[in-house]
């Protein structure tokens, strides 16, 4: 004949819970790395803007960005950080002028808050996939003219 | 004159449930679960990069006591239109070898069969090159063992450029996170380049 449970066990059967103190514990780390990584993100991409596809898993680096799209021959938006976007029409002989003033203008700022030596001089360039090598070269050109030689080409995987 | 007389409640232990009232976790849990996914969602997208250059004027400036020895390899490489590579200066491939044709300055690999470039085989051309040219020697006894300029018609889409720089910027292996370094020093030059 099975013994009955006395009344203090199925109380205690009653009241038992899963402990879940730990994994709440667990998941608060996980929470927080992930707002902190969330909130970082290393380039806000504008809208109309769209890096082309690589293979490369180069970490980009936290840097000025400028951000490059064609708007028909000769002529490019474009966005120096969180700066407004800006149009221009290529001078056959100068190049894009306005954007090389802009870039220059954001070297002064960036080289007083920049911390990392070796990123001096350095930029991440967010063309639209569709820009052509001849544009490019007139962007890098401009950049290089304005300080910026560390030409820092992004994609996305 | 008399005291105050004593409360007349009397002190009582604790109830059970007062002593052992837990915060409701639970309604925490729910909301940990529901911000862990969609923060995970979020990080889909990231961002990469590849490294440039203009190609640089000028002399290289005075020679360094332990200067490296060896010529440089002075290694270029132009695009084509039709999605032919073009590369100058290489010393150890030949024509015929992996499709190469000697054309002008350089040898020519023509796109495959169905029309694309090759760029695998332009990779592993590449690493061969570089990796004979060293000839077992350390990296410090060249110059410029890292570098190669790449050009290309000024009309040609930037993704075309983008999908070149991910073949001759690492060695062949099967992903590009662990792959070894080929050319990690890359200049961009406008239009075709010669010898």
């Amino acid at each position: 004949m099975p013994m009955m449970p006395s009344k203090r066990r199925a109380k205690d059967d009653e009241d038992a819970e899963l402990n879940i103190t730990s994994l709440m514990d667990a998941f608060t780390i996980i929470l927080i790395f992930l707002l902190k990584s969330y909130g970082t993100s290393v380039i806000e991409i504008a809208d109309g803007y769209r890096p082309p596809v690589a293979q490369t898993r180069l970490e980009v680096d936290r840097v000025l960005a400028l951000q490059v799209r064609e708007a028909g021959r000769d002529a490019i938006l474009y966005r120096v950080g969180e700066r407004p976007e800006k149009a221009e029409r290529k001078d056959a002989r100068l190049g894009y002028q306005q954007l090389l003033a802009d870039l220059k203008n954001e070297k002064r700022l960036v080289d007083a808050a920049i911390t990392e030596e070796e990123l001096r001089g350095a930029i991440n360039i967010v063309a639209n996939p569709n820009v052509t090598y001849g544009t490019l070269l007139e962007v890098m050109k401009s950049s290089a003219g304005a300080g910026f030689f560390k030409l820092k080409l992004v994609a996305q995987p | 004159m008399p005291g105050l007389p004593p409360s007349g409640r009397k002190k009582r232990g604790k109830r059970p449930s007062d002593r052992e009232e837990k915060p409701p976790l639970h309604i925490i849990m729910n909301l940990v679960c529901i911000l862990i996914p969609a923060l995970l969602a979020q990080q889909v997208t990231d961002y990469f990069q590849h490294t440039v250059e203009l190609p640089a004027r000028g002399g290289a400036g005075g020679g360094a006591v332990d200067a490296p020895r060896n010529a440089p390899f002075n290694l270029k490489l132009t695009l084509g239109d039709d999605g032919a590579f073009m590369i100058v200066n290489a010393r150890s491939l030949r024509a015929g070898e992996s499709g190469l044709i000697e054309q002008g300055p350089g040898l020519l690999l023509r796109p495959g069969a169905n029309g694309r470039p090759q760029y695998a085989v332009l990779q592993q051309l590449l690493t061969k090159e570089k990796t004979q040219r060293l000839g077992g020697q350390p990296p410090e006894a060249f110059p410029d063992p890292d570098q190669i300029t790449v050009a290309a018609p000024v009309e040609m889409e930037y993704e075309q450029i983008v999908q070149t720089l991910d073949y001759i910027r690492f060695q062949p292996g099967a992903d590009a996170s662990v792959a070894e370094p080929l050319f990690s020093v890359i200049s961009l030059s406008p239009g075709s380049i010669g010898g």
